[in-house]
This record gives C-alpha cells, sequence and structure tokens, in this order.
C-alpha cells in the first residue's frame, strides 16, 4: 500500500515536473505553427437532387485552414464550396470571424477565404511557404479537433483521384493514416508550410493524402490580378502503357525509345486535331516518358504518372509533347484545356437542373444525382455511363427521365424511372436545353418521348399535348413544385 | 446470388431459397401419402468458371422427391443439378438407394430420377395428380426441410398464383404461393391437396428479411408438360417469345398507335435477333391477342373465372418448334401471325447447369464467353459487363460475348498487368470476333509476326493486347504445364 502510494506520488511528481519545463523548453517554435492554424465552421443546404426543386436540409460542416500570407484563410474546396455561411475560429479562442469565399478552386480542392473583421487577425501568424518534401522527410501536421501536433513521414509524391473521382491530382502519401478532421489544416517541414491534408481515393490503402505546396502555388496562380479560377487541364485521350516487347514493337518503338500509345482523343478534349489513335508519347515538357506512364523528375529521381507534368499548367496554356507518328519523331505544343465529362459530378453544384412536363421529372444524369437517387440501385447501365461514358457530338448530357409525378395525363407510365431520353417529338435530345424547343413542337396532337436504350421498360411515352399544359399546372400545384424548370433552363 | 440488383424480371435475386426452421406438423392420417415420399441426397461438383479448367469442391445437399408411376422418382432440378452422386432414402426407411437422373428440366426446376435397384419401390406408392387449386384451397406440403431428420408434412392455403421468376433459371414461370412453410429441404417434395392428389412440386420461399409465410411450388400443369415432354425420349425447353413490350395503360398511347376504344394490347418495343419473333413481329406492332387469349392493357390475360396471368403463361405449356397464333395491329391493319417458337436469344445467357465452362487459353490469355454463370463467379462486376447482361442484344455479328478472362503470367505476356481482366474482345488478328471458335481461328493467322487482340477499355488499361506470335505455341505449352491446366480448351472446342 505504502510503495503504490508512493509511486503515485512519483508519477504526479513527475507529471508536474515535465509540464513546468516543457514549454520552456520546446515549446517556442511550434507555438508559432499553431497561430496559423484556424477552425472553418460552414452551415450549408442539402440539395436534393432526386427532387431538385425542394430545399434541403440545413447541414454544419466543421473543419480546419490554415492563414496564409496575404491575410488569408486556405482550406479544402470540399468545406466551403456549398457554404451559405461561413465562420472561422483561432485555436484556443472562442470568438467567430464571418469568413467569405474568396477564390474557389473546387477540382483542385482547394479554397480561398477572406475575413472583414481585422481584428481576427491579431496574434495569428501567416505561414511561410515551403518547398516541396521528399520521401522520408518528417513533416508535422498542426490542429484537428482539439488542437494537435502529429508528426508522419512522407512515403512519396504520387498522383491520386479526389475522392469523388473526377480529378486526378498530385499529392503527397504519408506513412501514417491522416484523420479527415485535419483536412486543411496546415502541414510544416522545419516550420514552412509544405501542404494541406485532403480526401483522396488514397486513403483507402490506410495513408494520408496531403495537397502539395506547389499546387498551392499553382492555384494561387490560377486566381491572381483577379483571374477567375478555369479548372484543372486535360490533354484528352486516353493511353496505354507499352511494357511488352511485342506492343512495343507493334507501335513502331525501336531500341531503348519508351512512351505510351495514344488509344483515345476524347472529342470536346485538347488535343482533337492534334493528337492522333496510334501516336506514341515519348516526352512531355522534355520529361522522356517510361514505357509504363511514369517520368522522372529532376531531384532525387522521383518517379510519377506524366499526368503530374500537366496538372501544373493553366488552361489555354501550352504544353509540349514529343511523339512518334508512324514511327517517325516530331514535336507538338497542345493548348491545354478542362475536359468536360458525359456524367459530371459537382459538390458545389445548389441549383440542379430539371425540367418537369406532365409530371415527367427530366433531369441531366450526374453522380450527384446517382447519389441522391440512390446509387446502389441505380441501373447498372447508368453507373457504367458514368463510369465510361465520353460526350460526342450527338450526346453532351444523360438526359433521363428521372421518374414520374402521378397524374392521370401519365396513367401508366407512372413507373418511368431513370430511362435514357432519346427523342423529344422526333427531335434528338444532345442535352438538357433540347428538351424546351422539342416540347414546344409537339407532333399533331402527341408529346412523343422516345427511350431505346432500356427496351425492356418500353420505347415510348405519348401525351396528349393539349390536355399537357393544364396538367403541368396541376401537378405543380399537388406536388409544390415552384417552377417547372431550373433557372438555367429560362 | 451474387447479382443483387432486384430490377428487372430477369433477374430474381430476391427469391431465394429462406433460411427459416418452422415447425412440422405432423399428421397420423396421413399414412398414404408419407409411402410416396423420399429424400434425397446429392453430391454435387460445380464448374468453376473463372478457371474453367477446373472444379469446385464437393457440395452435399438433400431435398425431398415423391414417388410417380414407373418406378420414378420426381423431383427439383435444383435438387440434382451439377450432381456426379445421388441417393434416396423413402419414408421409415434406413437404406438408402443409389438413383441417376433420366431427365431434368432447368427451366421449370424439374427432374426425374431412376433407381437400378427395384426393391427400393417396394411398399411405395406413387402419386396421383390432381388439378391447379384455387385460392384459399388447401394444401400439404410433404417433405424433409431443415431442422429435424424425419418427414415434415406442412399445410396451408394456396394465396396467390401468378407468373414469378424461378431463381433456379431465372424465367418467368407460373408458380403457386401458399403460406405452408416451405424451407430449404422441402425443395423437391409433393404439395398435395385435400384429396391427397399431387398438385405441385415445392420449390421456393421469399427472404426471410422481405416477407414470411410465402413458400412456392411449381403447378400441377409444368409437371405434367414435363412428363408430357419426356415421354418423347427428351427434354425440350420451354420457349420464349423474345420480345420486350410496353404495356398500353394510357389512352394517349393507345390512341396514338390508332387503337379504338374496345382495342386492347402491348406494344412491341423490341424484337431480340434470331428470336421467336425475329422475322414476324416487328418494333412497333400492337399484340392484341396471344394463343386465342386477348390480351389487356397491363399486359394480362383471363385465366380462370376471375383470375388473371401475364400474357406469357401460354408460353410455359407449348415446346419449341410449336406456332403460336397472335393477333397484332400494325399501322392500321390487324393481322393475324403465327410465330414458330424457339428457345432462348439472350446476347448473356441465363444461368446454366450440368455443363462444362467454355475455354481457350493462348499465350495465358483466357478466353471465355460471357455468361451469367460468369459474372456469378467473379468477384467484382464491371459496370461495362452489368450493362451487357442487362441491355446487351446479339445482332447478326454479335453471337455472344467472348471475354479475355485474365492472364496467366508469363514472359510472353509481361507488361499485361492485373487490369487487363474482363476484356470485352472484339477482334483478333483483324478478324472480327463473333463467338469462341472465331478466337481458334483467328489465332491461326498472325500478322506480321505478331498477334493483335483487340478491345476497348480505353479509359483503364487501353486497347490492344500484342503477343509474339513466334514464341507463343511454346510459351503455351509451358503455361499450361507450369499451371497444371490438361488442355488449353474445353472438350466443346476440341
Amino acid at each position: 500500500m505504502r510503495n503504490h502510494l508512493n509511486n503515485r506520488l512519483i508519477k504526479i511528481l513527475m507529471a508536474l515536473f515535465t509540464l513546468a519545463f516543457l514549454p520552456a523548453c520546446k515549446w517556442g517554435k511550434e507555438k508559432d505553427l499553431k497561430k496559423s492554424v484556424v477552425k472553418v465552421f460552414t452551415t450549408t443546404q442539402n440539395v436534393d437532387f432526386y427532387e431538385p426543386w425542394k430545399p434541403g436540409a440545413e447541414a454544419h460542416l466543421q473543419g480546419c485552414g490554415t492563414l496564409v500570407p496575404g491575410n488569408r484563410v486556405l482550406t479544402t474546396a470540399h468545406l466551403v464550396n456549398k457554404g451559405n455561411y461561413i465562420e472561422v475560429q483561432k485555436f484556443g479562442e472562442t470568438k467567430r470571424y464571418v469568413a467569405k469565399v474568396e477564390k474557389l478552386g473546387y477540382d483542385q480542392d482547394l479554397a480561398l477565404l477572406t475575413v472583414e473583421d481585422k481584428d481576427f487577425f491579431k496574434d495569428a501568424e501567416t505561414v511561410e511557404y515551403g518547398e516541396l518534401p521528399h520521401a522520408g522527410d518528417k513533416v508535422k501536421i498542426v490542429g484537428g479537433d482539439e488542437l494537435s501536433i502529429k508528426e508522419d513521414t512522407i512515403s512519396g509524391l504520387d498522383m491520386v483521384w479526389t475522392w469523388e473521382g473526377s480529378t486526378f491530382l498530385p499529392a503527397l502519401i504519408t506513412n501514417g493514416d491522416i484523420d479527415n478532421k485535419v483536412n486543411g489544416c496546415p502541414v510544416f517541414k522545419d516550420g514552412k508550410f509544405v501542404g494541406l491534408p485532403f480526401d483522396s481515393w488514397h486513403k483507402v490503402e490506410k495513408t494520408g493524402s496531403i495537397i502539395p505546396v506547389n499546387m498551392v502555388r499553382r492555384f494561387l496562380r490560377a486566381t491572381e490580378d483577379g483571374r477567375v479560377y478555369g479548372g484543372m487541364p486535360d490533354l484528352g485521350v486516353y493511353a496505354q502503357e507499352l511494357e511488352n516487347p511485342a506492343i512495343r514493337d507493334y507501335y513502331g518503338l525501336t531500341g531503348e525509345q519508351t512512351g505510351i500509345v495514344v488509344t483515345k482523343v476524347l472529342e470536346e478534349g485538347a488535343s482533337v486535331g492534334l493528337l492522333r489513335e496510334g501516336d506514341v508519347l515519348t516526352a512531355v515538357d522534355g520529361h522522356a516518358i517510361d514505357n509504363d506512364g511514369y517520368i522522372t523528375l529532376d531531384k532525387k529521381s522521383e518517379r510519377i504518372q506524366a499526368d503530374y507534368l500537366i496538372a501544373f499548367y493553366l488552361p489555354g496554356e501550352q504544353i509540349s509533347l514529343d511523339l512518334l507518328r508512324d514511327g517517325k519523331p516530331m514535336k507538338l505544343k497542345v493548348p491545354l484545356k478542362t475536359l468536360p465529362t458525359l456524367v459530371p459530378y459537382r459538390a458545389d453544384n445548389r441549383h440542379p437542373t430539371y425540367f418537369v412536363y406532365a409530371g415527367l421529372v427530366f433531369v441531366p444524369l450526374t453522380y450527384n444525382y446517382m447519389q441522391s437517387a440512390d446509387w446502389k440501385n441505380m441501373k447498372p447501365s447508368l453507373k457504367d455511363l458514368y463510369n465510361h461514358g465520353v460526350i460526342t457530338a450527338e450526346r453532351k448530357q444523360v438526359v433521363l427521365i428521372s421518374h414520374v409525378l402521378p397524374h392521370d395525363i401519365n396513367t401508366g407510365y407512372d413507373k418511368a424511372s431513370n430511362l435514357i431520353v432519346d427523342k423529344v417529338n422526333g427531335r434528338p435530345i444532345k442535352e438538357m436545353k433540347d428538351l424546351v424547343a422539342a416540347f414546344a413542337a409537339p407532333q399533331g396532337n402527341y408529346q412523343v418521348i422516345e427511350m431505346d436504350e432500356h427496351a425492356w421498360y418500353g420505347s415510348r411515352i405519348v401525351l396528349d399535348a393539349k390536355k399537357a399544359p393544364r396538367a403541368n399546372e396541376e401537378i405543380m400545384a399537388l406536388f409544390k413544385i415552384p417552377a417547372d424548370r431550373s433557372q438555367d433552363l429560362k | 446470388m451474387k447479382l443483387s440488383k432486384p430490377r428487372t424480371h430477369l433477374l430474381p435475386t430476391y427469391v431465394v431459397l429462406l433460411a427459416l426452421a418452422l415447425c412440422p406438423i405432423p399428421s397420423a392420417a396421413q399414412d398414404g401419402l408419407r409411402k410416396s415420399v423420399v429424400k434425397i441426397f446429392t453430391t454435387m461438383q460445380n464448374p468453376n468458371y473463372y478457371e474453367p479448367w477446373r472444379v469446385d469442391g464437393q457440395e452435399n445437399v438433400s431435398g425431398s422427391g415423391c414417388v410417380i408411376a414407373g418406378h420414378r422418382i420426381l423431383t427439383n432440378a435444383h435438387v440434382v443439378s451439377n450432381q456426379i452422386f445421388i441417393q434416396v432414402l423413402k419414408d421409415g426407411d434406413s437404406r438408402k438407394y443409389t438413383a441417376k437422373v433420366e431427365f431434368v428440366a432447368h427451366d421449370c426446376d424439374l427432374a426425374l430420377l431412376k433407381v437400378e435397384d427395384s426393391r427400393f419401390f417396394k411398399g411405395t406408392k406413387p402419386v396421383k395428380y390432381g388439378t391447379l387449386p384455387y385460392l384459399r384451397d388447401n394444401v400439404q406440403v410433404y417433405g424433409y426441410p431443415v431442422g429435424g431428420e424425419e418427414l415434415s408434412i406442412t399445410q396451408g392455403v394456396v394465396s396467390r398464383i401468378e407468373l414469378i421468376p424461378y431463381s433456379h433459371s431465372m424465367r418467368n414461370l407460373l408458380g403457386v404461393q401458399t403460406d405452408a412453410a416451405i424451407n430449404p429441404g422441402n425443395s423437391g417434395g409433393p404439395v398435395f391437396d385435400r384429396h391427397k392428389k399431387l398438385v405441385g412440386v415445392a420449390f421456393q420461399g421469399y427472404n426471410a428479411i422481405m416477407a414470411q409465410n410465402t413458400g412456392y411450388f411449381i403447378p400441377i400443369m409444368l409437371v405434367q408438360r414435363f412428363l408430357k415432354e419426356i415421354k418423347r425420349g427428351k427434354y425440350t425447353s420451354i420457349p420464349t417469345l423474345g420480345i420486350y413490350t410496353q404495356y398500353m395503360e394510357n389512352e394517349t398511347l393507345r390512341e396514338s398507335f390508332g387503337m379504338g376504344p374496345n382495342q386492347t394490347g402491348i406494344l412491341v418495343s423490341k424484337i431480340l435477333y434470331g428470336s421467336s419473333a425475329w422475322g414476324t413481329l416487328k418494333e412497333n406492332d400492337v399484340v392484341l391477342s396471344i394463343g386465342g387469349y386477348p390480351i389487356a392493357n397491363d399486359g394480362t390475360i383471363a385465366f380462370r373465372r376471375g383470375e388473371r396471368l401475364n400474357f406469357q403463361y401460354p408460353l410455359g405449356l407449348r415446346r419449341i418448334g410449336d406456332e403460336l397464333s397472335m393477333k397484332i395491329l400494325r399501322g392500321d391493319k390487324t393481322l393475324n401471325l403465327k410465330v414458330t417458337l424457339k428457345g432462348e436469344t439472350r446476347l448473356v445467357p441465363l444461368v446454366k447447369y450440368d455443363q462444362n465452362p467454355t475455354y481457350f487459353i493462348f499465350g495465358g490469355l483466357i478466353f471465355t464467353p460471357f455468361t451469367t454463370n460468369y459474372l456469378q463467379t467473379i468477384k467484382d462486376n464491371p459496370s461495362e459487363l452489368l450493362r451487357l447482361y442487362y441491355d446487351g442484344l446479339p445482332s447478326p455479328g454479335l453471337k455472344q460475348v467472348v471475354l479475355m478472362s485474365h492472364i496467366l503470367s508469363h514472359e510472353i505476356n509481361k507488361g499485361y498487368d492485373t487490369g487487363y481482366a474482363n476484356l470485352v474482345i472484339t477482334k483478333i488478328n483483324g478478324k472480327p470476333i463473333s463467338e469462341m471458335k472465331d478466337v481458334i481461328a483467328a489465332f491461326e493467322k498472325p500478322v506480321s509476326g505478331r498477334h493483335v487482340i483487340e478491345f476497348d477499355k480505353a479509359k483503364e488499361v487501353g486497347t490492344r493486347i500484342v503477343i509474339d506470335a513466334a514464341k507463343a505455341k511454346r510459351a503455351t505449352e509451358e503455361i499450361l504445364q507450369l499451371n497444371n491446366i490438361p488442355s488449353d480448351r474445353s472438350a466443346d472446342l476440341k
């Protein structure tokens, strides 16, 4: 018993001792780091893409931000892109300040906030931008629910998909798992800011991903001098690795030549008219492309996918390519642009496009819609369009009859759901806005909607054109729909 | 079952054999019927569609059956599918006898067994055939469900009669629903009416989470059709029409097709290439009647007094080669047509049993047709394959989907990593691939010393696999040896 007590006493004494001496000897530098961390509170409204006219429920998000030079708060776009109301709070303080989104790079997952009240910046310290860390470097992640400092080791630089899979971004990968509570918090190396954690698919493998400081610089460059953020550029091609000797031979690579072959040039992409199927890309920006699609960066010979080089360009800027066409070497400059996707995902989309006609609800197929309408039970063909669909001259959007609001006029069609619309009154429907014009031109007494994709449901819906306007009004009153179409279709 | 989208009538995954243990209701007065009931023990060996040269481990299942005239045992096809050894045990006996499958009808889930040793049938009593009961009629289910060893007898009433998805075959056929307990092990057991006559064969239940007291039995008409068919010495499967239809409950839709106020029918929205309807029916025909039954706008036909069934019901009693009369409205003309009935023409065939998978291995690349069995075997379900499964249509240039399933690693195919899997093959050495035998023929003629295999998976991996033709034959032999694969192709391709 006595012994026990003694032990406890010793422990308590030791703890006191530590508490007393630690701040004096070790706290100095890290205290500064903490002064550049802020909490970010967002009040937002969920959007229901299934019934897009309905205001969604209020939602609250909490995350982290970093004070950067110019008295701005840098954070992840996902935290604030839908924010109706944003507040920031310094760690260790209780007062919240109203913040506004100044710049948003949605597909880079970065946002810059301003705070009007200058008091906020009292005592605050902005970070100093550092250099890109290398594999093996130790970094400190500062922040989180309670202000914590976590040490981690960089395992390398890699390309990762953002969590909704819409962009392929350079990221620093950490050895340890990163809690998503620290997304947006600063990561330091030797006291300098080197990036901020964000959500990516890399997380699946129990590692963390960090937006590297050079991508932050890209974002700042993309928005400097009042420039409107223009998105992440894309070469607009699909390419295949050439690791097998027979396939290298087939595509005309000889000896030590390396590269990847263009297998598809995407319509509406940057390379239309410049690159061709079968071209072998041998270098990007002077960096030789290996047969597996990787390039070697100058420093410490780190290897990464060639997409890495493209990520730092802004739309409109040219990238230089070396290629083999029909076995002959040539050089090209491709002006980069963003690549629109057939089935997009935009978390910041707060006003979904819709059109209601005679109780038929038309929406464009988006990933947001698929989430709202229950992804698990989504038809495989629609999932496949999300996975593999590309924009063509015939189809810029996948226009769906999402569901039917039942009324006399649409009796017998009430089970229609998630049907791809091909034509309305004989006019091809390439995108949502085509619907408006097509319904204005009925075929005699009929409004004829044709769907071919899912023939097992049926191929056409025919509505009484004369009764439709009246039915529209009744349906909108009954289902409390304020407008028959979204603002963008007016 | 792997596929988890209870979505179309094609894939009735939500109807599964249920796993509820329910108390049997013993009845001493039923001694006569007990003599017709047998328990069936089956050892199954299921083929492996992913590694088609080998078979999966053995599996033991048990089911029920009944003795019919001519010393035969009637049971479910799914009780004896993929069997390698069957034993039967009659009620009150302790000796098991070896049985053999004489006929099997996977589409309507029925099978007929014979027992060589005639002593087995001593003391048994063949069942007498009844007729389809009506709703609320009492029925008794005999069999050997889970929860005990001895004969179980449960009773209930007929609660519904309609076309339902048969989970064994994924076909939509007439089924009778009852609230008498039907549990795993009951499969194949007889269902009797109050006159002690056979009115059906118990075969499936409903997922216990979604519904309770819903068991299903195969109605007597399908049993009799099966027995009639096999009298010819060979079972011929139930035909399909091969059309997609749309119901015409909407008045404006009917009007737009020129239908009068008293005309009813359904719209033909798609006709499968090579099917019964191909060449006879046309898209946008309105089918007014089938086999003499007028079709209502909701796709039903009148059955017995006050009962309606889906218009496909008459097909369930027909055979391939039969002619089926149809009255249709095409434009403003009413036509009487005859359709010669054929079997299934799906691009991706429905699930098959008692067959060995088709495959061909070349340079470590495994080629196999895309089938429902294959889809059920692979772990992930790529969306492009699911899309083909649900919406894929056969055409003159596409009889089946040929897949490059995956690759057995070897020097010759290095660089084609694990992403090169489940590829839908379009061409080999410039030759279009419409079915498996095209693959073998195409590899006979390499182009400029190389084999070029084409597919479209540009987003994930690419569009071509190219391998060295001079080394390919030798490499194939090495790969077969290394992986203990007895042959580079399935028996049906030899």
